[in-house]
């Protein structure tokens, strides 16, 4: 899986994982994607 | 990491390591956010592309070149500018909240260490390192430990430098336990 910030006509990757490791660093639920957003300083 | 405090950014000619790499880019993402509310950020960011752009091209371009150690050096890298981030995060919310429990704001705090309003926001979102003064007096206003006030990260030059004269030392009664990723990371 990627994430990717994308402005103008640029894309930067912000982070890859297998699936487990998605589940495992956003459990799956918008409160922990944001706060792992902020806590990486990208919102 | 000095180098990369905003009020040097301008300066730096070329990236050298997987780590200034990994900060460079974390730098651009979070600028892209500052720069919508303060434009005097946009030549900053510009010039951070350029220097990610140039290290991509001279280290990342041609497959058959990228070692094993490259990779390890990039992995590590990213663990510890998430680290960072993290910690400026935790230290800022913490920061935050003390303030209010004190009915204080960040402009209140700005006015105590004697800094402007837009130098203590570089701080308090770790573009800028504190002072020790400062964080001496945050410490004491606030009681807030120094352990969540100072990142207690290792340069990675620093750590190897560290490893090699440790294993110089001819004394066999060293007892120091720790890999250089955990002198890295604390």
């Amino acid at each position: 899986m990627i994430l990717v910030v994308f402005e103008d006509n640029e894309a930067t990757v912000i982070w890859t994982g297998s699936h487990d490791e998605y589940d495992k660093v956003f459990k799956g639920n918008k409160a922990t994607i944001e706060k792992w957003l902020r806590a990486q300083k990208l919102i | 990491m000095g180098k990369f405090s905003i009020q040097n950014i301008l300066k730096v000619s070329s990236l050298l390591s997987e780590l200034e790499y990994e900060k460079a880019t974390s730098l651009f993402l979070e600028l892209r956010v500052l720069e919508k509310e303060d434009e005097s950020y946009m030549p900053i960011r510009n010039h951070l592309r350029d220097l990610i752009k140039d290290y991509e091209q001279t280290e990342w371009s041609n497959e058959s070149e990228i070692s094993k150690i490259q990779i390890k050096e990039s992995d590590i890298a990213e663990i510890m500018i998430q680290a960072e981030n993290e910690f400026h995060y935790k230290r800022k919310e913490l920061i935050k909240r003390k303030l209010k429990e004190a009915g204080l704001n960040q402009s209140d705090l700005a006015k105590i260490l004697g800094h402007r309003k837009g130098y203590m926001s570089e701080l308090i979102n770790g573009l800028r390192p504190f002072s020790k003064d400062d964080l001496v007096v945050i410490n004491r206003l606030f009681k807030i430990k120094f352990d969540d006030l100072i990142p207690a990260f290792v340069d990675q030059k620093r750590v190897s430098h560290i490893q090699k004269t440790l294993d110089s030392l001819s004394n066999n009664k060293i007892n120091l336990k720790g890999t250089g990723f955990e002198l890295q990371m604390g």
